[in-house]
């Protein structure tokens, strides 16, 4: 694997305007088994900053802040407590922590709540 | 028994040695006049497979004839001397032409080898197939501009190795 090219490809997709791009981070980048790019695409996948992009590292257990890795987890919570704009991912935060049913995913997203709600 | 004086020994014995230095000395005079007279071309010249001898040349020593006595020489011997130097002169001409010969097949047979490898170069450099890859392929800004498609294709090539 070279690591610089995934990177850039993966960036790439982040800045792509295209919402296929999402479906292609989601598929390819959350799922693969190196920590390094799973933390990659976490990160490209919150500065998108739109609700389909977000719905994925904030409700799925695995994957975001919810993955079992706590490095790639930390990543992704830092990556959200930058967000300039926070909106969209307090209500899908709060969406998850009304209706998700997984007790473990909706306690790690108020805990995540609670920190954008300190940091803004 | 005869008793033996130490005199009379040591006198034959000079004597005996004299002999031999002498016989030596004459030996090696010998030797040095057989050489001299052997090494009559000492350049090496041929013509026409034959050693040209010293008789072909002018002599070196000059003729004991006094500068006055020239008129007296005969026709004859004239003609015979310019004859030799004509001949010595042909000598030397047929010698520069078969050295420039030579070297003007070696001159040739180098031309001809270097446009035969030349020719196989340009062959060969006709056969190969030059490709220029795209040095920007893998930077961000020319990637955000390319088909969803052919970065999922490529991410899943670069990958492919992991899973």
């Amino acid at each position: 694997m070279n690591n610089r090219r995934v990177r850039n490809i993966i960036e790439a997709l982040g800045k792509h305007k295209d919402a296929e791009s999402v479906h292609v981070l989601n598929e390819l980048g959350t799922n693969c088994p190196i920590d390094e790019v799973r933390e990659l695409t976490s990160k490209a996948l919150i500065r998108k900053n739109t609700h389909d992009a977000l719905e994925i590292v904030i409700v799925n257990k695995g994957k975001g802040i919810n993955d079992l890795s706590a490095r790639v987890a930390m990543c992704a919570i830092n990556e959200l407590l930058a967000l300039k704009d926070k909106q969209e991912a307090i209500k899908i935060l709060e969406d998850t922590i009304n209706m998700h049913s997984e007790k473990e995913v909706q306690d790690t997203a108020r805990s995540v709540k609670a920190l954008m709600s300190f940091s803004s | 028994m005869q008793k033996i004086s130490p005199l009379k020994s040591s006198i034959e014995a000079f004597n005996k040695f004299r002999a031999s230095r002498a016989a030596k000395a004459n030996k090696a005079n010998e030797t040095t006049k057989e050489n001299s007279t052997t090494q009559t071309n000492p350049f090496g010249i041929t013509f026409r497979g034959n050693m040209i001898q010293m008789d072909v040349f002018e002599s070196a020593k000059k003729p004991e004839k006094a500068e006055d006595n020239k008129t007296n020489i005969s026709i004859q011997e004239r003609l015979h001397n310019t004859g030799k130097l004509l001949a010595s002169a042909w000598v030397g001409t047929m010698n520069k032409f078969s050295s420039l010969k030579t070297n003007a097949i070696a001159f040739g047979n180098r031309v001809k080898d270097s446009v035969i490898s030349a020719g196989r170069k340009i062959q060969e450099f006709g056969n190969t197939e030059v490709k220029f890859s795209n040095p920007f392929k893998y930077n961000v800004s020319y990637l955000q501009n390319q088909p969803v498609g052919e970065l999922r294709t490529m991410l899943t090539n670069e990958l492919q190795g992991v899973h």
